[in-house]
């Protein structure tokens, strides 16, 4: 067993801070003793002066300006956890030892990523582009890996000979016990841990309780330290605040980068993917903004999140500076990996890339700019298509669909869709290119419809008469014309006494049935 | 004799020769139209230009390569087209519809951003705009995007916009001829090739791209469906009076 200790120091104050690029001078305060005191302090503080323990007083002495915050401790819980998400990218045996601490098993893993070191380089690598500083030490035992972090020793030990002369250097401050009990070992002259177990062990445990012996037999691996796994959430949540409100879009997309790496290693520790992520963009005294950012296709790319929230900030002025930004990602999908062809030149599949011109282009011109069409079986010209949203299906679907009974369509979808790619068998029927969304009504001189001048019947009738059975009954003969500039048109007249009387029986036609309507339904192009 | 030993040194250059720089292209379909294009089709990643009144056969001359294109799984962009595209017809000319994206755009920035993104994406196998006239001081932007990507990219425009020099590396004009046997009649004027001068017009029918292919409104057998629209003459006056 060799554990992996990720302990962060500057927790209570970097959830607060890590939101912005430019962290100003800022500090976590706690009652103790009845005074305010630092607890944290980020490192624009320190520099100041600034340090743990210092009296509140004191540090806004040093430093004008400066931004205090209550603890947060729901707010450090949430970061460990997206912590402990993220670690489950380099082992599955991940624990949590709050407050500060993530512990990582890494025996199996050290293989994989070259060795304990450079495993240990690329997390912490990673941990700081999230924004936290980090100490990281490697163990064989979890409690000892978890101390040697804590006091700041960024080492890898690995056997238990080494662990212990590691540990004796310690300070006491190292240790967990109460401040009483730790100036009272302070007293007796105990500076390090190795004083403390040069210590007869009855007598200490009868002193400052057997907890204290046991912690340090854990340590040493002298006792067994079973340790909780961690599991991950059903669902993605991660809020961050702002010192200042916010109004620059870059920065707001600064932090959406942290959020999204977040939710990146989050779904790849679940082996997910999500087609949909919510932002709340919190104001002050005003409702939230709330953006909804749908791709095309589930996958877990950040960059990919952050380019469709870019642009859809580039689209959406928003209601005011921004105080938190929250995201939100719930409906997990299966991931489905991104297949490379073995032999080179053919390059890789197409759909990831045509789902990423979707997202943009709805992403910037709103969702209800881009369609797919789709072919319905139906006689009416204008019911046998149909726009949907823009999705990129795959040509051959790779999972067989789910056989529906007796040969019948799904039943979400009860029009007749003609699956795309599916052969058709087509009646040859002279349609235009075109289609005019609404028929145009055509002005018409005694029995000869116009458009630019009178009109040539070339071809026709071709009689449409459906639809009675839904309430949108057509009966038209379609012609196909010619105009005077050589266009040719796709129009019909209605069949008066048919069209609508038929619908409403009771009232009369309409019109007499002397003058046609005529309407422009398409044009050959 | 000793001239075609200079030609087959290759020292000498006939102007009527395309050169060899002219980068992948894909066939029109038409034979008589191709041996005119450069490379011998239309080109790909690059701009070309078709000005065609509405409805003069400017779509249909695209069909082919649109059906060719099907095997790639790319999408065909239609960019702010006039009209609707037409499912069906799409189909019967052979397009694979899964791959046809609709964009209904407004204003001319929003068209040319959409044009530029699809040009570039590499995720178009077909991009096609329609604008009122050139967008000239974008052209330029257009077809770099064009360049970066392997689409065929064509722009329609009304016929009329003059001799204004385009950075597209083809612009053909397209008018229907008005003849009774043959309604699919087009000519076609190549305005501006690459590594040639402007030349045709060519006239080529494009009788099977006007409607379904199988049927033609001037094919002599007449389709089943005609009885079923109750059998009624051809031409005008039928209209129940």
């Amino acid at each position: 067993m060799l554990w992996l200790a990720l302990h962060l120091p500057q927790l209570p104050i970097e959830v607060h801070t890590r939101a912005s690029e430019r962290p100003l001078p800022a500090v976590v305060a706690e009652q103790q003793d009845g005074r305010s005191r630092v607890l944290s302090a980020n490192a624009p503080a320190a520099r100041g002066g600034v340090y743990p323990g210092l009296a509140l007083p004191a540090a806004h002495a040093l430093i004008a300006g400066l931004y205090v915050y209550r603890r947060d401790e729901q707010a450090e819980r949430a970061a460990l956890e997206h912590l402990a998400t993220l670690a489950i990218a380099y082992t599955p045996v991940v624990s949590l030892a709050p407050p500060h601490t993530v512990l990582l098993e890494i025996e199996g893993s050290l293989r994989l990523f070259d060795g304990a070191e450079r495993l240990l380089q690329r997390l912490h690598a990673e941990v700081r582009r999230l924004g936290y500083t980090a100490s990281l030490a490697i163990a064989p035992t979890p409690a000892g890996a978890e101390w040697l972090a804590r006091a700041g020793r960024n080492i890898v030990v690995r056997d238990p000979d080494a662990l212990r002369a590691a540990l004796h250097q310690l300070p006491l401050s190292t240790l967990e016990v109460a401040r009483e009990k730790r100036a009272e070992l302070h007293d007796l002259g105990i500076r390090t841990l190795r004083d403390l177990l040069r210590l007869p062990r009855a007598g200490l445990a009868r002193r400052f309780g057997v907890p204290l012996v046991e912690d340090m037999d854990r340590a040493l691996g002298l006792r067994a330290d079973p340790r909780a796994r961690f599991q991950t959430p059903e669902s993605f949540r991660s809020v961050l605040h702002f010192p200042d409100a916010v109004i620059d879009a870059e920065a707001l997309l600064f932090t959406a980068r942290r959020q999204l790496l977040e939710l990146s290693a989050f779904l790849q520790a679940r082996c997910a993917a999500v087609r949909e992520t919510t932002w709340q963009l919190r104001h002050w005294r005003k409702p939230p903004s709330v953006l909804r950012i749908e791709s095309s296709l589930a996958h877990r790319n950040a960059r990919r999140f952050l380019d469709l929230l870019r642009e859809r900030m580039n689209r959406e002025a928003l209601a005011g500076a921004v105080e938190s930004i929250e995201l939100y990602a719930g409906r997990l999908e299966e991931y489905r990996e991104e297949s490379a062809s073995l032999l080179t030149g053919n390059a890789r599949e197409p759909l990831h890339d045509r789902s990423l011109l979707v997202d943009r282009l709805r992403a910037r011109l709103g969702a209800d700019s881009t369609h797919c069409l789709d072919l319905l079986a139906d006689h009416r010209p204008e019911l046998a298509q149909r726009l949907r949203p823009a999705s990129p299906a795959p040509r051959q679907p790779r999972a067989p669909r789910p056989a529906a009974g007796n040969g019948r369509q799904p039943a979400q979808d009860p029009s007749h869709r003609i699956p795309a790619g599916a052969p058709v068998r087509m009646t040859p029927l002279s349609r235009p290119l075109w289609l005019l969304p609404r028929p145009a009504p055509l002005a018409a001189s005694g029995a000869r419809p116009q458009w630019q001048g009178d009109l040539t019947l070339e071809s026709g009738p071709e009689r449409i008469e459906s639809g009675w059975w839904d309430n949108r009954p057509v009966a038209r003969d379609y012609y196909i014309a010619r105009a005077r500039n050589g266009t040719r048109l796709w129009i019909y007249h209605e069949r008066p006494g048919c069209t609508r009387g038929r619908a409403r029986s009771a009232s009369p036609p309409q019109l007499p049935p002397s003058t046609p309507r005529w309407f422009l339904h398409g044009l050959f192009s | 004799m000793k001239l075609d030993g200079l030609f087959e040194r290759a020292r000498i250059w006939r102007g009527g020769e395309t050169p060899s720089a002219i980068g992948a292209v894909v066939p029109t379909g038409l034979p008589d139209l191709d041996a005119l294009l450069p490379g011998g089709g239309w080109p790909r990643g690059a701009l070309s230009e078709v000005m065609a009144e509405e409805g003069h056969g400017a779509l249909s001359l695209l069909m082919p390569v649109l059906a060719r294109l099907n095997r790639e799984g790319r999408w065909f962009a239609f960019i702010a087209p006039p009209y609707l595209p037409c499912a069906y017809a799409l189909t019967a000319h052979g397009v694979d519809l899964a791959q046809v994206l609709y964009v209904s755009l407004r204003s001319d920035p929003e068209k040319l951003w959409g044009l530029e993104q699809c040009l570039k994406s590499g995720a178009c196998a077909v991009v096609l705009g329609w604008f009122p006239q050139p967008p000239v001081r974008h052209l330029r932007r257009l077809q770099l995007a064009a360049g970066s990507g392997d689409s065929v990219a064509c722009l329609f425009y009304p016929p009329g916009i003059g001799e204004c020099s385009t950075p597209a590396a083809l612009r053909i004009q397209v008018t229907r001829v008005d003849d009774e046997a043959d309604p699919g009649r087009v000519t076609i004027r190549i305005v501006k090739r690459r590594g040639g001068w402007p030349c045709g017009p060519v006239t080529v029918s494009l009788r099977s791209f006007m409607a379904s292919p199988e049927c033609s409104p001037h094919a002599g057998a007449e389709p089943a469906d005609r009885e079923a629209a109750g059998g009624q003459s051809h031409g005008q006056g039928s209209n129940p009076s």
